[in-house]
């Protein structure tokens, strides 16, 4: 009896001290992503703020508002490089991908949108981590060789083609502001421009529905954006002919 | 907008997919070494000679090793989180069946890196099979529930020993998950539903009890 009692001393202690260390792996887990949904939310912010900067394009000079949201998109990088960056590493990058991908698929956003206002383009992939990454290397003195890979690749092709569905509502916007102050040939050249972006997405997207759940809705908001582009360029060009033509007689 | 910009993505997404296949193909070979594996652990439940059966279940659950063995060897260099969802649920099953057989053969829980070397018995790279901590507590919360249906099993053919142990060792179990600081998710829900479990068995030990069976 006084054997028994003994070794099941010894193993509620084993269960115990072996949670005791659980509990401390646990903790440090839940800090960790707790972190990441902290800076994913602050990362989302700045960047919708610098979308909403670029929509008021119509009230201001167009290269002063694009300068000043290059300006705060870098202030965006920092935060993605000090918040972001430092809590990954190569391996864990997609253990944690689903905590951040919507704060990389805003500044994708945002990034696209400046890039097709002041450049008349979508900037590529690896242009828009090129800047990341130099953003990181002007901040830390002592890279990590490790690190290399990630901060290289670190928004993702998904979040790269998901911020891209996403930029397509705010150049619908962009062009309903651009026809509701008559400027012509900006809004057919975003009808244009999203037509592509749209026919070149949906091709990639059989590819992409069997890992994202919400991309069946952005398909189909985007969709819908680019009818509406489309028939405020048809009103724009019908209210055209009608108050024109009998000029042009 | 350049073309050479979507050739390129298509490209990446094309491997993507060819990779996922792949992977899903290994995973349903694990699958289906785990559900061989859990069928051997069913017929645990009123066998009357424990031991006997338990080099066979090491047999199995090296069979179940040896396919996510040959599913490791398919993972991208740091994109194991990028698929794990497809092998999740058959390794915390894994996880599960692992640690019931060790708790037969020790009588003891099983740590992570017990469940390592029985599941995962190579050593580790940067793509290999692991066990998260959450699955771990998933599976340990599993060891629970069939330890106390197997309890209740054990009784009908007269071993009343199993019961007392399995009771005694959930409770200690239990009151290790009191540690932990869970978010209100799966494993917390999963936690919640131990306590039945762990009520059950103790009600199986005073029905034995009771009736004087056990000496």
């Amino acid at each position: 009896m006084p054997i028994e009692s003994e070794t099941s001393f010894l193993k509620q202690l084993s269960i115990q001290s072996l949670f005791e260390e659980l509990a401390d792996e646990f903790n440090q887990l839940i800090d960790k992503r707790e972190r990441l949904v902290k800076a994913s939310r602050d990362i989302t912010y700045q960047s919708k703020k610098v979308i909403y900067l670029l929509h008021r394009t119509s009230d201001e000079d167009l290269l002063a508002i694009c300068s000043k949201a290059q300006l705060q998109l870098e202030n965006v990088r920092q935060l993605i490089c000090r918040l972001l960056l430092r809590e990954l590493s190569p391996e864990d990058y997609f253990k944690f991908h689903p905590i951040f991908t919507i704060a990389l698929q805003e500044y994708t956003e945002a990034r696209l949108f400046l890039s097709y206002l002041s450049e008349s383009r979508a900037i590529t992939l690896d242009e828009i981590n090129a800047e990341i990454s130099q953003q990181y290397e002007s901040l830390s003195e002592n890279l990590q060789e490790d690190a290399f890979d990630l901060f290289i690749n670190l928004i993702s092709v998904q979040d790269y083609i998901l911020g891209m569905i996403d930029v397509s509502g705010e150049l619908m916007r962009y062009c309903i502001n651009c026809s509701s102050r008559n400027e012509w040939s900006k809004a057919f050249h975003v009808e244009s421009f999203l037509r592509q972006l749209s026919a070149e997405i949906k091709y990639l997207a059989s590819y992409m529905s069997r890992w994202n759940d919400s991309l069946d809705n952005k398909l189909e908001a985007m969709w819908t954006n680019l009818q509406k582009v489309e028939n405020a360029c048809y009103q724009l060009y019908i209210r055209h002919m009608e108050f024109h033509w009998k000029e042009d007689e | 907008m350049e073309s050479s910009l979507f050739s390129k993505l298509n490209e990446y997404l094309e491997k993507e997919s060819k990779c996922r296949e792949l992977l899903r193909e290994c995973r349903d070979f694990c699958d289906s070494a785990v559900r061989s594996a859990a069928v051997l652990v069913e017929s645990l439940h009123k066998e009357r000679d424990l031991s006997s059966k338990l080099q066979e279940l090491y047999e199995s659950l090296r069979e179940v090793a040896s396919e996510f063995v040959r599913l490791q060897s398919n993972v991208p260099l740091h994109e194991y989180y990028k698929y794990n969802d497809l092998w999740k649920s058959s390794l915390s099953q894994a996880v599960a069946t692992g640690c019931l057989v060790y708790y037969l053969d020790c009588n003891q829980l099983a740590d992570l890196s017990v469940l390592q070397r029985i599941l995962c018995p190579k050593e580790p790279t940067a793509s290999s099979v692991r066990i998260e901590l959450e699955d771990y507590l998933v599976g340990v919360c599993n060891l629970v529930s069939e330890l106390s249906r197997m309890s209740v099993n054990r009784v009908t053919i007269g071993d009343f020993e199993f019961a007392v142990n399995a009771a005694k060792f959930s409770s200690e179990v239990l009151a290790g998950f009191r540690l932990l600081n869970f978010r209100n998710d799966y494993l917390r829900r999963r936690f919640d539903g131990m306590k039945y479990d762990v009520k059950k068995l103790e009600e199986v030990v005073y029905d034995i009890s009771i009736r004087g069976l056990l000496n």
